[in-house]
């Protein structure tokens, strides 16, 4: 009888045979080719057109700066997360629930009158709460997973998937009940924010906003000294790989899964309350229509392509906001193409769930040999 | 008060129908020590490809039940393959069974899509008419009866017969189990495919029976109900075959509470948050028997690097 077995070995010796950057190159080149092939599939669009957009978005640096610091801010929530294996694909509701927290700051708690008043050094103070606020209100979203994990034992990747779509609901329910705005041309959705309230226009670069250039900054460096520097990181890498040892240490790692539940969903509420007072300035109703940008869940990969490495968390918001960006292009530039019906969302599905699954493989090969063995 | 009865045994079939066979399938997976993560991508995919099976053998076979059921049979037979490569890839290699479960995942949202895309395209849009599963009397009370008996084959599967013993083995202590000689792989490739048709079948007749067409992203997020069922019958048929009962009666009332003043938001979030009440409520029930606690494996990388 012939007996097949794939024989996997670890490799102990540092052998660097691919680099990280070389294994990051392989997926994303997979995960474009898949994807081309899948809308060639669906509406036979030749290479050519393809490829042309794919230049005209590179070539476009400026318009990616705007996709960037926001991946960039909800990839470091997610990349604390994964490094405590808090699988927290749930960055798209806490970045709706930052938003939420935002909005109410300015627009309907008690501290909004100050913004009428014309201070500008009161206006700052109200900005910073409503951030502060949102980041909270997303903590508070990640929290409740992390708490079910921590102490009741349940996954909590479809409980932060549910409650995206539960965060989806609320944000509908308030821009369609309490919050419906006066001045919206008959549109569901809110009022705008008052001037006061939004960030501070870069003079000369339109897409950028101060105070999201020093958060994202703010964010990076905070989280990587927190990981590589302070002993709660520690912590968070040891529940990462290793939790028997983390009990066995005297730790409590139901604490530290809590920690890193708050951590992470703060820094993505952070991100949702600075894009509602930088850019989008009011709730639109159907929010989950793609009317975030699904920026939360875009912001898997980047965090997936750096994984357990803060540093690459730049270049890979680099890359993931240029194709996120061809992504958006080759839905306006398909839009006459694609019968009614037809989102292109499927397409970046696609491309995410192809590079996270070759870049997953191809670092298990690096990291071990697969041999097959045939026996006679 | 008959007639009311009546009506909600017909509205219930599909619902119920739907959510016990892809929950079962969900619990038969889980037990051999793989996290489903892949189920909601896998449940859309399914959905999609019973579309557009259905479609493409309506317009060859000229319509007609048969076409249907063929679909049915197909779909089932393509994700019982696809999570048997899920199964194996997260059991051969020593990778993290989260990471290959999402982005299976997202390949199957995005190849639903996809595949849903290219039969309307191509059947849909020039006319070709499907004939999907009605809800006459008999064909509920049959659904359900084959339901059941789907459940109790599973279930005697899993506690009655040595395939089930190595299942439940292979999830509690792979490395035990394949040095008493059992093939982990082989067990649970088997599994996936057992798993896998069944909630292939569960999403094809989402498609083809409880929605009665397609559109792109359907069954998004029933996948996950799904999975919150099988976590709250605790992986054992029977009691999964039960708490979908509650679940889908709850499921199909709840648009109703709209009469009573609820907002839309409320009752389109309402099964969202019962899916997470009722996976909080039983996980934290303590002291359950062998039988019904967690595969003691479940989501762990199996490296047998050692047996070399």
């Amino acid at each position: 009888m012939v007996r097949v077995s794939l024989v996997v070995t670890k490799r102990y010796r540092e052998r660097m045979i691919t680099s990280t950057p070389a294994i990051l190159t392989v997926s994303l080149v997979l995960g474009l080719v898949v994807s081309y092939l899948a809308i060639w599939a669906t509406v036979g669009l030749e290479p050519a057109s393809f490829f042309a957009t794919f230049y005209q978005t590179l070539a476009s640096y400026s318009g990616l700066l705007e996709p960037f610091l926001f991946l960039t801010l909800l990839g470091a929530a997610i990349s604390v997360a994964f490094y405590g294996s808090y699988w927290n694909v749930g960055a798209e509701g806490q970045y709706v629930l930052g938003m939420l927290g935002a909005m109410y700051l300015v627009m309907f708690s008690p501290l909004s009158g100050t913004l009428l008043e014309g201070d500008r050094a009161s206006a700052a103070v109200v900005k910073l709460a409503a951030v502060i606020l949102g980041g909270l209100l997303g903590a508070l979203w990640s929290v409740i997973p992390g708490f079910f994990k921590a102490f009741v034992r349940v996954n909590e990747v479809p409980v932060l998937l549910l409650m995206n779509y539960v965060a989806y609901c609320l944000s509908d329910y308030l821009t369609g009940g309490p919050w419906k705005g006066r001045y919206t041309y008959g549109y569901i959705r809110t009022d705008m924010i008052p001037e006061a309230a939004r960030l501070t226009v870069v003079p000369g670069l339109e897409i950028l906003r101060y105070e999201v250039a020093v958060a994202a900054a703010a964010v990076l460096a905070g989280v990587y000294l927190v990981l590589e520097r302070t002993r709660l990181g520690l912590r968070i890498k040891v529940l990462g790989t290793n939790p028997v040892a983390l009990r066995s240490l005297g730790y409590d790692d139901r604490t530290v899964i809590l920690t890193v539940a708050a951590l992470s969903g703060f820094i993505a509420g952070l991100a949702g309350a600075l894009r509602l007072l930088g850019y989008d300035y009011r709730l639109p109703y159907n929010i989950g229509d793609g009317k975030t940008g699904f920026y939360g869940y875009t912001a898997i990969l980047v965090a997936w392509l750096s994984f357990r490495d803060v540093r690459l968390l730049v270049p890979s918001a680099v890359i993931v906001s240029a194709l996120n960006s061809f992504g958006y292009r080759m839905q306006l530039s398909l839009k006459g193409l694609l019968p009614p019906g037809v989102s292109a969302h499927a397409f970046s599905q696609i491309f995410i769930g192809i590079t996270l699954a070759v870049y997953t493989i191809a670092r298990v090969a690096r990291d071990h040999s697969v041999r097959l063995v045939i026996e006679r | 008060m008959r007639e009311l009865l009546e009506w909600f045994v017909q509205i219930l079939a599909p619902a119920y129908v739907v959510y016990t066979l892809a929950a079962t399938g969900s619990a038969v997976v889980e037990r051999c020590g793989v996290l489903n993560l892949a189920i909601d991508g896998l449940f859309v995919l399914s959905s999609s490809l019973a579309y557009t099976y259905a479609v493409l053998f309506s317009a060859l076979l000229q319509g007609g039940a048969p076409a249907t059921w063929l679909s049915l049979l197909l779909t089932a037979a393509t994700v019982a393959l696809l999570y048997s490569l899920y199964t194996t890839l997260s059991t051969v290699l020593p990778v993290s069974q989260g990471a290959i479960g999402l982005s299976f995942m997202f390949i199957g949202y995005g190849l639903g899509a996809v595949v849903g895309n290219i039969g309307r395209i191509a059947f849909g849009l020039r006319g070709v008419r499907v004939a999907y599963l009605g809800a006459g009397h008999g064909s509920a009370a049959s659904a359900y009866l084959s339901t059941i008996l789907a459940v109790t084959a599973v279930y005697l599967l899993l506690y009655k017969l040595k395939l089930g013993v190595m299942i439940r083995a292979v999830g509690e202590d792979p490395r035990l189990a394949s040095q008493v000689g059992v093939s982990v792989t082989g067990t649970r490739l088997l599994t996936g495919l057992l798993g896998g048709a069944l909630v292939g079948l569960g999403g094809a007749l989402f498609t083809l029976w409880r929605v009665g067409g397609w559109s792109q992203g359907q069954g998004l997020n029933h996948g996950w109900l799904a999975y919150a069922i099988s976590i709250a019958g605790w992986r054992h048929p029977p009691l999964v075959a039960l708490v979908s009962l509650f679940f889908s009666t709850a499921y199909v009332l709840l648009p109703h509470l709209q009469r009573l003043g609820l907002p839309i938001e409320a009752s389109t979030a309402a099964p969202y948050v019962t899916s997470i009440a009722i996976m909080v409520v039983v996980s934290s029930i303590r002291g359950r028997s062998r039988l019904l606690a967690d595969p003691k494996s479940l989501g762990r990388a199996f490296f047998r690097e050692e047996q070399v």
